[in-house]
């Protein structure tokens, strides 16, 4: 776990850094997209470190498209 | 923000792109994700969800030419208004958060399970994150001129295993058609339409970036492109097939399976680090590709002037979904061969359709109109 505690913190301190200069020239749209995104990374993060089964993307594509997708596919199943 | 056309990419560079967009890294996960539900008649789906993308490819060229070489998102503000955009925008935004993860997900997988079992999956994911943020950052032309080479060592190294292979390939393993009937084929056809050839239609957010916009020189060379791509997936569908026949479906990394079984004159064997090579550069290229539509699509859509503000962002979000959105490698498998292709056949492709037909009626009308 410590490995995933280090590498994360490297990552999410990283990004914040290296966009720096560019904070003051950004637009508010830009600017609150920005924070959006960081926000879901440490979201995930969270997820990462501890490997707690929280909601992901992969559940809100289920939730949206699973039910006609799985349809589909046993459409697709040969007759026995 | 009107560009230079010296800014913008000549036909061999485009023509790499698309290539490496359509190759990338299907070529890795196609071959037994069709044999599996396909069996011997692989090649069958394999020419059915070209077509399709052929039909795609059609859309997405006309659109461009339609609009002056203008991106998806101008062409869509254009036609159906801002509001609807931005309703329409979201799945695709969705759709490119789990597809950019979903590709460096799978090499990482590869690499940590087959190649170095000890290293940690962070590892891989976050190295190609890292080389793909600095990559688009540093714009499209660099990375299509990257991939000018990149695209010449994937072909060429996938083409000499395919041909150092030939000792091992067993042309009845092709039979039978129809074992099963039309469904399994159609299954097949179903999951390559998906991924990769349906996926064309997000190129439209790539294609403003050509020089010349929309003429005839760069539209063949997209047909061209895109042709050389799938016969090469075609044929390695094809020839894993003829190695492994049945039990293709069952290799998880069929090419690098064919590659282990080459044995030529007693000393060319365990040939599959070349492989790895081709593997690793293809997932690489096409997650370029995907992060540089995913910005372009959010820069667009906010109007921002820096297009690469949200590079680093969008990438580090992506890198934590990479390791944390499938949980089992049986999730991975039925997140990418069911929900992807339904994304993208059923949304994208009724997205573009729908836009190609509201362009057609305002062309008709506006023709229409000039002539009474």
């Amino acid at each position: 776990m410590t490995d995933r505690v280090i590498a994360f913190f490297v990552f999410i301190a990283a990004v914040p850094l290296i966009d720096f200069p560019a904070y003051k020239r950004m637009p508010f749209k830009g600017a609150a997209i920005y924070v959006v995104l960081m926000i879901s990374a440490l979201y995930l993060g969270y997820i990462f470190i501890t490997g707690a089964a929280l909601p992901n993307i992969t559940d809100l594509i289920s939730f949206i498209y699973g039910g006609p997708a799985e349809a589909l596919m046993r459409m697709f199943k040969p007759n026995e | 923000m009107e560009r230079k056309d010296k800014d913008k990419l000549d036909t061999l560079q485009m023509t790499c792109l698309m290539i490496a967009y359509t190759t990338g890294s299907s070529i890795v996960f196609i071959p037994n994700s069709i044999s599996e539900v396909a069996r011997s008649t692989s090649w069958l789906s394999m020419l059915i969800s070209f077509s399709y993308g052929i039909i795609v490819l059609f859309c997405v060229l006309y659109l461009h030419r339609a609009h002056n070489g203008v991106s998806l998102i101008e062409y869509s503000r254009s036609l159906i208004g801002n509001v609807l955009t931005y309703f329409l925008s979201l799945p695709l935004i969705l759709m490119l958060f789990f597809s950019l993860p979903g590709v460096v997900a799978g090499i990482g997988e590869f690499l940590s399970s087959v190649m170095m079992t000890e290293t940690p999956g962070f590892v891989f994911d976050s190295l190609i994150f890292m080389i793909a943020a600095f990559t688009v950052r540093s714009g499209v032309k660099v990375m299509a001129r990257m991939f000018v080479l990149l695209v010449g060592i994937m072909l060429a190294l996938t083409l000499l295993v395919l041909l150092m292979a030939i000792p091992n390939y067993d042309p009845l393993y092709l039979l039978p058609f129809f074992s099963n009937g039309i469904r399994p084929v159609l299954h097949g056809a179903f999951i390559s339409a998906g991924f990769p050839f349906g996926e064309i239609f997000l190129f439209s957010m790539v294609f403003p970036f050509v020089r010349g916009n929309g003429k005839m020189a760069s539209v063949k060379s997209m047909y061209l492109a895109y042709g050389l791509s799938g016969s090469v997936l075609l044929l390695s569908v094809v020839c894993n097939l003829m190695a492994f026949g049945p039990a293709t479906g069952t290799l998880k990394y069929s090419l690098y399976s064919l590659a282990s079984v080459i044995q030529i004159a007693d000393f060319i064997q365990r040939i599959e680090a070349i492989v790895v090579i081709a593997l690793i550069t293809g997932s690489f290229m096409k997650a370029c590709i995907f992060l540089f539509i995913l910005n372009q699509i959010m820069v667009k859509l906010l109007g921002l002037k820096d297009e690469n503000t949200l590079v680093y962002p969008i990438s580090l979000v992506s890198l934590m979904l990479s390791l944390t959105m499938f949980r089992t490698p049986a999730e991975f498998t039925k997140q990418v061969y069911t929900l992807w292709p339904f994304t993208v056949i059923f949304i994208g492709g009724a997205i573009l359709f729908l836009l190609a037909v509201i362009s057609l009626f305002k062309q008709k009308n506006r023709t229409s109109s000039a002539k009474g």
